[in-house]
């Protein structure tokens, strides 16, 4: 059990509530989410990202 | 052994508490709730699952490979264009919320009508309230002297004998103190859970002012000299040849008045909402989500809304305001636009004096087309701008884009050349106004305008030509009720 696998398992959840925050945003008569979107792109690269980085460094690990 | 999520009996516990809602307390109308708060299920959802995942991890068991599995994607896939659905009717319809009242009382039961009928002379009478809680009414003034109700009460109940006694408590009345004669429907007196709405047909004499109050339905006041005053919590307003107007509307799908002899003042929220031919002073506070058009209004207009604020001191042609543009054609200053957080392009052609622009975001198209020209000065943080002058007016001009392609297509004697990562236009002709336009990232443009219609459709310039505008008023003064 290392970092790799708690991103990958929180990668879902944190999209979650971006989602949920766009469109809180969009209701609120800020940015529409037509516009805010890619926004969830970015944040799904980043838990690859830190997925991928978290591999070639296994610090942490189990506990 | 692995705990479950407690994802999903927290959304049944939620449906639960949803539903008894709906039941106990029916005012509250749960679908506007659910079109309101929504998107906070998701992230409640991703909040709670976080905490769990971190839970799980720091206890040092197994972690799910996935967070959210694809069936759960699913779910909120077709919750969210749900969700989208009931916040884009909450927007743009009257969301019947109530009518939608799910295993309430209103979806079972029958209607049953009862005539109505009441009759009174109006002489020496002034003023006629209105008060109808549910139902629409239309009020046409004529040349008679008395008033006269015609129409039905509508209620919904299981059965005949219970909408009797419900009808058999709220007799129509007509009383009358003083010089106002009141017209009560008197829903409010029956406290089951029947719906009770009443439609009338009021005729009334001319001269007099009226004055409507309702929680929902639409009123149609037509053909009336004195003032008409409309509060609703929910109604669509019509009002067509009437002295002056003052409507206060928490939601609407439409509000119009045309051919108004006095003031006209709107406040409140809604859809569309429709001006034309006003020959008093308009002052308008109001949340709108359709198309907003003013169209010949002889007198200074003062809008506001959420985002944005406009003034004029006439308007001979027509503005029009949708979520996206406001088009605006042969006005009068001094004028002022401000936008503020919300995207909005501009396109103002034909108008005199001077005018202030300030955009947060949206392209700004200018083509005053008259003479003699008039300070302008107009500034988008992004957008395009585009401005065509006439080639024979005297102005110093003075166009900037921060981060954009600019272009000179007037040509002499205005010049161009590099400015920051931007452009700036600039130069004199003849003697004239101060131009000012900037936008902070977008393309610049100046064009030499062809299409003069100085000629063709003169304006008288207004009685005071370069006063201050005065501040936008809170209320209007009241009309006051002779």
């Amino acid at each position: 059990m290392n970092q790799a696998n708690l991103f990958g398992a929180l990668r879902g959840p944190v999209l979650l509530i971006a989602l949920g925050v766009l469109f809180v945003i969009d209701q609120n008569g800020g940015f529409s989410f037509a516009s805010t979107w890619p926004a969830l792109i970015i944040v799904f690269g980043l838990f690859k990202l830190l997925e991928s980085l978290a591999i070639k460094n296994p610090v942490g690990g189990a506990q | 052994m692995k705990r479950a999520s407690l994802i999903a009996p927290l959304i049944v516990i939620a449906i639960g508490v949803l539903f008894l809602i709906n039941n106990l307390r029916p005012e509250l109308s749960v679908w506007r709730l659910i079109a309101g708060y929504w998107p906070w299920v998701l992230v409640g959802w991703g909040a709670i699952r976080t905490v769990e995942i971190l839970y799980s991890w720091q206890q040092g068991q197994v972690l799910p490979q996935r967070g959210v599995s694809g069936g759960e994607w699913a779910f909120i896939i077709f919750l969210s264009i749900f969700g989208m659905g009931t916040s884009a009717a909450g927007r743009i319809t009257n969301w019947p919320g109530d009518r939608f009242n799910i295993l309430g009382w209103n979806m079972v039961g029958e209607t049953y009508d009862f005539p109505l009928h009441g009759e009174q002379s109006a002489d020496g009478v002034k003023k006629i309230v209105l008060e109808n809680l549910r139902g629409n009414a239309r009020l046409v003034g004529g040349d008679g002297n008395a008033v006269k109700v015609d129409g039905r009460t509508i209620i919904r109940a299981l059965d005949r004998a219970t909408a009797e006694r419900a009808n058999a408590r709220i007799p129509l009345s007509l009383s009358r103190q003083g010089d106002v004669l009141y017209i009560r429907t008197s829903q409010e007196r029956w406290t089951g859970q029947e719906r009770l709405s009443a439609e009338l047909d009021i005729a009334l004499p001319r001269n007099v002012s009226v004055e409507c109050k309702g929680r929902y339905g639409d009123f149609d006041v037509t053909g009336i000299t004195g003032a008409v005053d409309v509060d609703s919590d929910n109604a669509g307003v019509r009002l067509n040849d009437i002295g002056s107007a003052r409507i206060e509307v928490r939601r609407s799908d439409t509000v119009r008045a045309a051919n108004v002899k006095g003031t006209v003042e709107v406040k409140g929220r809604g859809e569309d909402l429709d001006l034309e031919n006003i020959a008093g002073q308009v002052t308008v506070d109001f949340r709108y989500t359709g198309d907003l058009r003013f169209r010949q209004l002889a007198k200074p207009i003062r809008f506001r809304s959420d985002s944005s604020e406009m003034a004029m001191e006439r308007i001979n042609g027509e503005v029009r305001m949708t979520r996206g543009e406001i088009d605006a054609d042969d006005f009068t200053g001094p004028a002022k636009i401000v936008v503020r957080s919300r995207s909005r392009d501009l396109k103002l052609s034909n108008f005199s004096q001077s005018l202030e622009i300030d955009l947060d975001r949206g392209d700004i198209e200018l083509r005053p087309n008259r003479q003699p020209m008039a300070m302008i000065e107009a500034r988008t943080r992004s957008g395009a701008v585009t401005l065509a002058m006439p080639s024979k007016a005297g102005f110093q001009l003075s166009a900037t884009t921060k981060r954009g392609e600019y272009e000179n297509e007037f040509g002499a004697p205005l010049t161009s050349g590099p400015a920051d990562r931007g452009g700036i236009i600039q130069g004199t002709t003849g003697a004239g106004p101060k131009i000012n336009v900037s936008t902070d990232r977008g393309s610049l443009t100046v064009l030499r305008s062809t299409g003069e219609t100085s000629a063709i459709s003169p304006v008288s310039p207004p009685s005071a030509p370069v006063a201050p505008l005065p501040p936008l008023p809170k209320t209007l003064p009241k009309v006051e009720q002779q």
